[in-house]
């Protein structure tokens, strides 16, 4: 017993050195003074290299075409980050130093409050105005826009109707107990909170305490009805092809595949409306290549990279041009020029710190429960 | 009984030889160690950097949810029977590789540890295939017509994840009772045999005891990292069979570290007491001792 004791009290004595030791670097800015946009050389007398934080995947060269060719010598150095909150961590710890970065709309908040980029000169990108203007605001935190919409997509419920016969016509519809032990839901904090804001009809996301306590407890009782929390996005696909689960969670890109897999499924229009996630580029606030960058924003928003976007990797595109110019099957599946839908989606908003705290709490005691 | 085992010069010798250990443990073990309660004294939330702040308010937070006790206890549950069922598999065949398979037991040994020969995470996703709904399992039953359609508590389970752990653990819990059976003086069993016991008997009173040390070894070399598992229950558990490593890891994914430290403490002082409480059951003081 007293050798515990003595380990215990060595690891608090190292904790408290740890805590002393440690800067006060997690401390971010408050966001606040005049804004401006950073200066560099210009774009045409900046050699480069472009740094990028991106998803792993997208560095191939459909998705920069313009740019390299109008930039031919400039080298793009890649890094990847495979979530949001990675995203946000390489960043803020400095273990990547980036002048582009491809997170999501959820986290421009964050990054603007912890001072990790610089608002963007959108009177610069020639492709700004063909942007779809709902995914533009999404980006713009009182006078600036601080993130470009670059790709975007569905979040609704994939029903086999083999096994379903009562297709949930809401979000609401989840709840009901004839879904016992039916459902895949992501595990992702974010998605099951907004989907239980909209079907009791609560102001996502900014909820109250007693909101938050409201949703706890709702997503607990839905946990009989879930029989998994899918990570990755094969994890879906597979459960619904092999017939473990009936609803899903799901993306549209993982629909597209689901349906290529041989299940009778419908993509559902939930009442509510979808919920839909947009991503897109920030530029880091210490860029030395700020001009640069904005050439490679507007080469990716070019419907010509946006047509590529759809083709290859079944992803909406922000350029409303886009989806005119790739392949209507791929259009129509995932309803990518259905404005009626899309007029009825909840795309992300993105949230505060704060927020995210809460809502990360919130979803460990619904996934420990 | 400890000057027995002494030997010339082995203090000094053993001091050099576990320089380099010890100093690879402080670096890699107990410093880190140290990081992770520095970090469960940080406020509360998403913090990219230790902070110049020594609070309790992680540990008020966490340990007030309800939920997180809750899957501690199903965590506990899990591993204890994850261990017991696992050490009891195992049983027998440390026994054949001690006493009965003799020339062959290289090759029943080989055998027992073929399984890792393959990746853990390959072998998990493997039971994926036995166990769904479309799985092996369900096919078998349906084809032999014991079930008329899947049954769904195969996978996404709290079975699902002991059965796997199970099968994960059995090969390493006959290694530690393996060691003590073939430790063990073969006469006293001739002994029980000349007064009259029957095999049942010299095995429950004789060979059974001797080998306690053995089986409660492997009870804790099963139970203890089966109490901080994630991937198993993450791959096969579902959203019934989340244990408090999926909690961790869930912390620590949405770079929530405090929170992810508290219940990491949490974890390691309930291992730290379970080992405690295992060594008073079984009278083991120091790891040498043998008490039948």
């Amino acid at each position: 017993m007293p050798r515990i004791v003595r380990l215990l009290a060595v690891l608090s004595v190292l904790a408290l050195i740890g805590a002393a030791c440690a800067g006060d670097e997690g401390d971010g800015g408050d966001g606040g003074g005049t804004v401006e946009f950073p200066s560099g050389p210009p774009a045409a007398e900046d050699a480069g290299p472009l740094r990028l934080l991106e998803w792993a995947g997208y560095e191939i060269p459909e998705f920069h075409g313009p740019f390299a060719e109008a930039y031919a010598d400039v080298e793009l150095e890649y890094q990847f980050a495979d979530a949001g909150s990675s995203f946000y961590q390489k960043l803020a710890t400095g273990g990547v130093e980036a002048d582009l970065a491809h997170p999501c709309s959820n986290w421009v908040t964050t990054f603007r409050d912890a001072d990790l980029i610089a608002p963007i000169d959108v009177s610069r990108l020639e492709n700004w105005d063909l942007l779809d203007p709902n995914m533009r605001e999404l980006g713009k935190i009182g006078d600036h826009y601080w993130f470009i919409p670059w790709d975007w997509g569905y979040e609704s419920l994939v029903v086999n109707t083999d096994v379903v016969t009562d297709v949930p016509e809401s979000w609401a519809d989840l709840w009901d107990p004839q879904y016992e032990g039916m459902i895949a839901m992501e595990d992702f904090s974010e998605g099951a909170i907004a989907m239980t804001a909209w079907a009791f009809d609560l102001p996502y996301p900014d909820l109250s305490d007693e909101d938050l306590e409201f949703i706890k407890e709702k997503l607990i009782e839905l946990k009989s009805n879930i029989k998994l929390f899918w990570a990755g996005s094969t994890d879906l696909v597979q459960a619904m092809v092999n017939g473990d689960v009936g609803i899903g969670y799901a993306w549209n890109d993982q629909y597209a595949k689901i349906v290529d897999g041989g299940v009778n499924a419908v993509y559902t229009e939930p009442s509510e409306g979808r919920g839909g996630w947009v991503c897109g580029f920030v530029i880091t606030k210490d860029t030395p290549h700020y001009d640069l960058a904005l050439e490679y924003i507007d080469s990716a928003i070019s419907a010509e990279v946006g047509k590529n976007a759809i083709d290859l990797y079944f992803l909406g595109h922000s350029n409303t041009e886009s989806a005119g110019l790739a392949d209507p099957t791929t259009v129509d599946l995932l309803g990518l020029l259905d404005s009626d839908i899309q007029g009825r989606t909840n795309f992300a908003l993105p949230l505060t710190q704060e927020q995210r705290d809460k809502f990360n709490q919130i979803w460990s005691e619904v996934l420990a429960a | 009984m400890a000057d027995t085992r002494r030997i010339p010069g082995g203090r000094r010798f053993g001091l050099i030889l576990s320089a380099v250990p010890a100093l690879w443990l402080l670096a890699f073990f107990v410093v880190p160690l140290g990081i992770l309660v520095a970090w469960s004294f940080q406020p509360p939330g998403i913090v990219p950097g230790l902070r110049r702040v020594v609070t309790l308010e992680s540990y008020r937070i966490t340990l007030s949810a309800e939920s997180y006790w809750r899957v501690l206890a199903r965590t506990g549950v899990i591993a204890l029977t994850v261990a017991v069922v696992a050490v009891a598999l195992a049983y027998p065949i440390a026994y054949t590789l001690a006493f009965a398979a003799r020339r062959r037991r290289n090759l029943v040994l080989t055998l027992a540890l073929l399984p890792f020969l393959t990746s853990y995470l390959l072998r998990i996703y493997a039971w994926r295939l036995l166990l769904g709904t479309k799985g092996v399992f369900n096919e078998v039953l349906q084809a032999i017509g014991l079930t008329h359609e899947p049954l769904g508590f195969f996978l996404y389970s709290r079975t699902a994840v002991a059965l796997v752990l199970i099968y994960v653990w059995v090969p390493w819990a006959a290694l530690p009772i393996f060691l003590r059976l073939e430790q063990m003086d073969r006469s006293l069993v001739e002994a029980a045999d000349d007064l009259g016991a029957n095999p049942v008997r010299a095995f429950l009173r004789v060979t059974l005891p001797m080998s306690l040390p053995g089986i409660f070894a492997a009870f804790f070399f099963v139970m203890i990292p089966t109490l901080g598992d994630f991937a198993t229950a993450s791959a096969v558990g579902g959203a019934s069979g989340q244990m408090l490593g999926n909690i961790i890891q869930q912390y620590l994914n949405s770079l929530s570290y405090p929170g992810g430290a508290v219940l990491s403490v949490l974890l390691l002082v309930t291992a730290l007491i379970a080992m405690v409480i295992g060594a008073k059951l079984s009278g083991i003081r120091d790891v040498g001792d043998v008490r039948v």
